[in-house]
């Protein structure tokens, strides 16, 4: 039986309330949407560095259909932007914006996972 | 890998020009690195068709997404409108055809036939309208010096308004209202035999081969020359619509123009939606509507549907 009251949510801030909604907004294409700003975060990756970066750290492999569908996307919204092409491998890079959609995104997410591992603790007894 | 390349190629058709122009050379070679690893990877395959359907209907603003293709949401928004007519233009020759043989004696027939022949009257005007507005543009462009790009164009819409014209001539006589006529050759029944030929291939002998195969050859021929007519038409107007700028022409217009369409196409909507409910009880069977019918207005509704999401989709800046 989970303990309520002993578990109380975090506090809403104003940041919290708009949180992540430049992601969330993209509906069904919000998990590969982070999957792809959290690979541009440590740089410019073009297509096939993306898919091949998603697998090594999430154990997802985004098939290209879908990774252009979000990088459109992100594109569209201004949270990833296109470099000049090296070769015709074209590299996409995070703006500011979407830098601090990706963070403000993620801390939600930390906020969920926190909670949800504390409850798991008290209820279930997890390590 | 040269072989990966024409496979990512070939799956690179299922996508719209537009976005190929953007994406493509990218999309090819990410899609040809990952042919070579995953050779045989059938959801990969399915990833890539569905997106690139979703990309078309994109394209031509059925579904969200951020590439726009002015010319497919034109061509979009010329369908759609080609459903909605041609669906009222047969539901009122069935009201027209029965009112022919005697007056509709249920206030559902009667308010269908009436909106339905009002509207169709203020449509017509206003084809007519946009026809002068679109001749002006022509005009302008062919000042310009642009006038070899409309040269096919409006020669493919003069052949398609030849055959739509020329084929009710051709199956008049086989038009079902010579049979019921009481009013004998009135302005009803002459415009009514026009659009019965006009809207004779939308019809339940499609799914009845022995029935449709009874047919006069002629009318057979009618019914499938007629839609090919009329894909002939809206293939023509796009091209000639994106040859000039209609719009830009008569800003106020195309305001005062979409407003009436919304309003037109609801009240026929409801008029045509009232009629078919309500008939479903009718005694008199030359007015009962049928599954046909229902079908029409459940198309008419995705069309007005489809006509209201493109035009937002036209409005809004490209990216």
């Amino acid at each position: 039986m989970a303990n309520r009251a002993s578990d109380p949510s975090p506090p809403k801030t104003a940041d919290s309330d708009s949180a992540g909604d430049a992601v969330t907004g993209f509906g069904r294409y919000a998990g590969p949407a982070t999957l792809v700003l959290a690979s541009l975060a440590d740089g410019a990756k073009h297509g096939y560095a993306l898919t091949k970066d998603i697998e090594s750290f999430a154990g997802v492999h985004l098939a290209p259909g879908t990774l252009y569908e979000v990088l459109s996307r992100l594109e569209a919204g201004g949270l990833i932007e296109a470099l000049p092409a090296s070769d015709r491998r074209k590299p996409y890079q995070l703006t500011a914006v979407g830098a601090a959609a990706l963070q403000r995104h993620l801390d939600q997410q930390r906020r969920v996972a926190t909670i949800g591992l504390r409850r798991l603790r008290t209820s279930w007894q997890t390590a | 890998m040269r072989n990966a390349e024409a496979r990512a190629r070939r799956f690179l058709r299922c996508y719209p020009s537009a976005w190929r122009e953007r994406y493509g050379e990218e999309f090819v070679c990410l899609l040809a690195d990952d042919l070579a690893d995953r050779p045989h990877d059938r959801s990969r395959d399915l990833d890539v068709i569905r997106s690139g359907i979703r990309a078309r209907l994109s394209c031509c603003g059925i579904a969200d997404g951020p590439i726009k293709n002015s010319t497919g949401l034109t061509t979009t928004i010329l369908a759609a409108l080609l459903i909605i007519v041609l669906g009222a233009t047969s539901i009122w020759t069935q009201l027209a055809d029965a009112s022919l043989h005697h007056t509709p004696d249920t206030y559902t027939a009667r308010l269908a036939f009436t909106v339905l022949t009002a509207t169709g009257a203020f449509v017509a005007a206003a084809a007519v309208g946009a026809g002068f507005v679109v001749l002006r543009g022509a005009i302008t462009a062919v000042r310009a010096g642009r006038g070899r790009q409309l040269r096919v164009p409006a020669g493919l819409l003069l052949v398609a308004v030849g055959v739509l014209g020329a084929g009710p001539i051709a199956v008049r006589g086989m038009w079902p209202g010579h049979l019921q006529a009481r009013t004998g050759e009135g302005l009803v029944a002459h415009i009514a035999q026009l659009t019965w030929a006009w809207s004779d291939s939308i019809s339940t002998y499609w799914i009845h081969p022995t029935r449709l195969l009874a047919r006069p050859h002629t009318e057979l021929a009618w019914m499938v020359a007629s839609p090919l007519a009329f894909l002939l038409l809206i293939l023509a107007a796009r091209r000639i619509l994106a040859g000039i700028d209609p719009a830009g022409l008569a800003p106020r217009w195309a305001r005062v123009g979409r407003a009436a369409h919304t309003t037109i196409v609801t009240t026929c909507l409801l008029a045509c939606t009232t009629w078919v409910l309500a008939s479903q009880h009718d005694s008199n069977i030359t007015l009962r509507a049928g599954t046909l019918d229902l079908a029409l207005i459940a198309a008419m509704t995705v069309a007005a549907a489809v006509i209201r999401a493109a035009t937002r989709r036209l409005a809004t800046p490209t990216t």
